[in-house]
């Protein structure tokens, strides 16, 4: 039953993580390879708060956005002025540098041996442990992103992110600051992806570098595209489906050696199959027409 | 004593910037005619360094026999790596994104059956031992393996740059990447030239893999970092030129190698994505501007 509970609050980790990458990949159609290190920063921030500086959670996920949000301010600004696949080499680049900080900045975050005991949150007293307030707590804040995401890309924002997405000449000749919009919802997409990443670091309570890898930020993208890019609900169900399905593998006997790589095959051949059969995703973009009042 | 440190570090970047060269044009080879980012040219560098492995050391194959059979297996992989993944999405008419995001999905895919044969222990591919021994010349040292690296690079490089010139398929190259529907409409067969320039590209990134393989040894992770500094070389260089990736491959290895002297090793990749972000922000264009301007006089 706990590990039910487990794959629950795991599901709605990934969930926080694949809506925050939604808005920048699905509505805006900027693609980047760097999710997994604005998760990673979360996630540091959080733990070494948490265990060296003696920060409440709530406190250190405000201090991980904080930390996300500029940095990704900054990379924006810097690289968003090119286009397609010149943002994501940049983006990619971005990855691998994140990457070595972790691996790297020893006596901040103790390089490949990792932060072990992670405290569980507490507010007003109350400490979320345990499994079941874990995933109530994990879920209550993956309702709260899904309904940011959905203010800001089923809103008029949010079409002309879609117009950005569809012809950026357009766009600008309308009128509309492009690089501006760009800038914007890259931060807080990175911003949210901290968020999941504290989430994750409180969940597993052990974190290393070797987790918050380009593979970590395909596989999120991956669970945008499977899900159905452009739309909110379809991110959390990719998520749902693409986590609890190889979760199934353990309760055949299967070696981790052997079952691991099985799921991210699994995984990166089901992208290709839904780019090839169905690129809308599962659940596909519902554009509404005109303006409703 | 400085300068002679200097020197070594100098010597040391160029032997590094060879094969960076080397990874800047092979995926130059593919992207410039194809506008594809084959990110899965990672897993074809990985591969190639697995298969000159299993040919030396798993079936004690000589080693010349062994290099040549990685290059012509990995040309193979960059083949159907555009056969399979790319050309049904090119003919869905999907776009770019749908591209890359597919070849994510292929280098996942084929990472991962790395790990289920190989393993992810690291290994060596063992070379004469003569190759790897010091050659001091004053206070300097390069090593044989250092200069047959340079050297085949070199060749390499003018072999490609005489391709590119004066041979017809080299020429047919040049002009799907300027105009795709042009080339179709005076009868290049655009489809064989894109399956040329996957094979060249993966051929070229074996070479590269080999040397690497020989001298650092091979684990599974090493594609990432190669494609990284490849497509550095390639934007710093100009998009479409090749001698400017060439030349910027050779620029990121001599800045890499010099940086070594304030900071410690680790830092490496950072150095490379710094000469990008100052590119990006400075000469978004490149060194040498973009190469169309040249066609268009």
């Amino acid at each position: 039953m706990n590990y039910l509970i487990y794959v629950i609050s795991l599901i709605a980790v990934y969930g926080i993580l694949t809506v925050s990458l939604n808005l920048s990949v699905g509505y805006t159609g900027i693609l980047s390879v760097a999710q997994g290190a604005f998760m990673g920063i979360g996630a540091y921030a959080a733990a070494i708060l948490l265990t060296q500086w003696g920060f409440n959670f709530f406190s250190s996920l405000l201090v991980g956005m904080a930390i996300a949000g500029l940095v990704a301010w900054g990379l924006a600004w810097a690289t968003l002025r090119l286009k397609g696949d010149y943002y994501v080499i940049a983006s990619f680049g971005f990855q691998i540098i994140i990457y070595n900080i972790f691996l790297n900045w020893i006596s901040l975050t103790r390089g490949p041996f990792g932060i072990r005991q992670i405290p569980p949150p507490q507010a007003f007293g109350f400490t979320f442990l345990g499994p079941l307030r874990y995933a109530i707590l994990t879920l209550g804040f993956l309702a709260i992103c899904v309904w940011v995401a959905r203010r800001v890309g089923e809103s008029p924002y949010g079409k002309v992110l879609r117009a950005i997405r569809e012809d950026e000449a357009a766009a600008a000749s309308i009128g509309k600051n492009v690089s501006r919009y760009k800038i914007v919802i890259f931060t807080v997409s990175a911003m949210l992806a901290s968020v999941g990443g504290a989430f994750y670091a409180g969940l597993i309570t052990y974190i290393d570098p070797f987790t918050f890898t380009i593979h970590e930020s395909i596989f999120i993208l991956a669970l945008v595209i499977i899900g159905g890019s452009g739309n909110v609900y379809g991110s959390v169900i990719g998520a749902a489906v693409l986590i609890s399905i190889p979760e199934m593998l353990r309760f055949f006997d299967v070696p981790t050696t052997v079952a691991s790589p099985i799921r991210e095959i699994l995984y990166g051949a089901l992208m290709i199959i839904f780019l090839r059969l169905r690129p809308k995703g599962l659940l596909p973009e519902r554009i509404t027409t005109g303006v409703r009042r | 004593m400085e300068f002679w440190l200097f020197l070594q570090l100098l010597i040391n970047g160029i032997v590094v910037g060879s094969l960076y060269a080397l990874l800047g044009i092979s995926f130059t080879a593919i992207f410039a005619p194809t506008k594809i980012f084959h990110f899965m040219h990672a897993s074809v560098y990985v591969f190639a360094g697995y298969f000159l492995y299993q040919f030396a050391m798993g079936w004690g194959w000589p080693l010349p026999v062994s290099i040549l059979g990685a290059m012509l297996l990995s040309g193979v992989m960059g083949v159907l790596a555009e056969r399979v993944i790319y050309s049904p999405l090119r003919r869905m008419g999907a776009g770019a994104m749908e591209m890359l995001l597919s070849s994510f999905g292929g280098y996942v895919v084929l990472q991962n059956v790395i790990l289920l044969i190989w393993k992810s222990d690291p290994r060596t591919v063992r070379i004469p031992e003569v190759l790897k021994n010091g050659i001091p010349v004053g206070l300097l040292t390069f090593t044989p393996l250092d200069i047959m690296t340079v050297i085949t690079s070199g060749v390499a490089l003018a072999a490609v740059a005489i391709f590119m010139r004066s041979t017809k398929v080299g020429k047919a190259m040049r002009a799907v990447e300027n105009d795709p529907m042009g080339a179709t409409i005076t009868g290049i067969p655009t489809d064989w030239v894109r399956l040329v320039s996957f094979f060249l590209g993966s051929i070229l990134v074996a070479v590269a893999a080999t040397f690497h393989v020989v001298d650092k040894g091979l684990e599974p992770t090493i594609g990432v970092n190669a494609v990284l500094v490849a497509t550095v070389a390639m934007i710093v260089g100009g998009v479409g030129s090749y001698s400017g990736a060439a030349l910027a491959g050779l620029m990121i290895g001599i800045a890499e190698n010099l940086g070594i002297w304030q900071i410690s090793s680790e830092w490496k990749s950072t150095i490379s994505f710094s000469v990008l972000v100052l590119f990006i922000l400075f000469r978004p264009r490149g060194f040498f501007g973009h190469r169309i301007t040249r066609y268009e006089g």
